[in-house]
């Protein structure tokens, strides 16, 4: 699956609602979507704004034949980083959060 | 929107065993940071080792209700070079984390001043040293827990100071002092484990 195509499906689970959240025994702070610190709208903004240069792939960690997929936009200076994989038909994020851990204008 | 109900099935990457199906089910589940549990939501159980490994989109109104009531938002207005000391210290630390460090940084401060693991009686000189003197135009912004603003308080108190402001301010000094004059940082072994740890 490519770029273009990635894009889209993470979208159009946003749109639907059809996605969840890894968890590891806990609520991880950084995914900021799972915390409700960002919306679906301005996540999916955040991936609209992602150019293929701006995207990676990985293998997953606890299981190597699925792909994680890395969107960094950026934004104001700063880096988002929004990971996640799919388990069909859904997505499972993993982390939403930006680089830097305070901001300051 | 999918929404699950108790008893349901999923199948996810579980950390401990891989691709395993989950059922889901009500369970009370900790904050990673550890600064609060968010009680009786819908979670997605391992159904191998019984560990929550997914958490459906429709709990995170639950999730925020607990988050936001756990953190407070505090705000500093500091000088615009006490922006870059936090930045460059952070890098000095680790050149790879830019400024992903800078907050981990100023509560790694807080912490051990609180404790008395060190000194609070620095702050007051630096704050009228000439590195300080710059009107406060940029804004800090510092999510921080309860439990780390009961910390920044007793500072307060143990420094003489007058304001968590002032704190803030100090530790930045103290940073500057401890982390980017000296050609090898203080504390470097210790920041660098919590670098590595946040990266």
């Amino acid at each position: 699956m490519g770029f273009k195509d990635v894009k889209a499906k993470v979208v159009k689970c946003l749109e639907c609602g059809n996605f969840s959240h890894e968890a590891r025994k806990n609520i991880d702070v950084k995914n900021l979507l799972m915390v409700g610190e960002i919306t679906e709208d301005e996540t999916i903004r955040l991936i609209h704004k992602t150019n293929g240069t701006q995207y990676e792939t990985s293998p997953l960690h606890g299981d190597t034949s699925i792909m994680v997929h890395v969107f960094k936009p950026m934004e104001n200076g700063r880096t988002w980083y929004i990971k996640f994989y799919f388990i069909n038909p859904n997505t499972v994020f993993i982390s939403v959060h930006q680089g830097g851990m305070y901001e300051h204008r | 929107m999918n929404i699950v109900k108790e008893g349901d099935k999923g199948q996810v990457v579980c950390e401990d065993c891989g691709l395993v199906t989950i059922t889901y089910r009500l369970r009370d589940v900790p904050f990673s940071d550890k600064s609060g549990v968010v009680k009786n939501i819908i979670a997605g159980v391992c159904d191998k080792c019984g560990e929550v490994a997914n958490i459906p989109r429709q709990s995170t109104p639950k999730i925020r209700a607990k988050f936001v009531e756990t953190r407070k938002s505090a705000e500093f207005r500091v000088p615009a070079h006490f922006i870059d000391i936090l930045s460059l210290a952070s890098s000095k630390i680790d050149e790879n984390i830019g400024d992903e460090l800078s907050k981990a940084l100023v509560l790694y401060y807080v912490h051990n001043l609180e404790t008395g693991r060190f000194a609070s009686s620095n702050l007051k000189g630096l704050l009228s040293s000439a590195m300080a003197d710059a009107p406060s135009t940029k804004r800090l912004s510092l999510k921080i827990t309860g439990k780390t603003e009961n910390e920044l308080i007793s500072v307060v108190k143990k420094s003489g100071l007058s304001s968590n402001a002032d704190v803030i301010k100090g530790i930045i000094l103290e940073i500057y002092e401890d982390i980017l004059k000296p050609k090898r940082p203080k504390h470097l072994a210790e920041l660098r484990s919590i670098a590595a740890a946040l990266g």
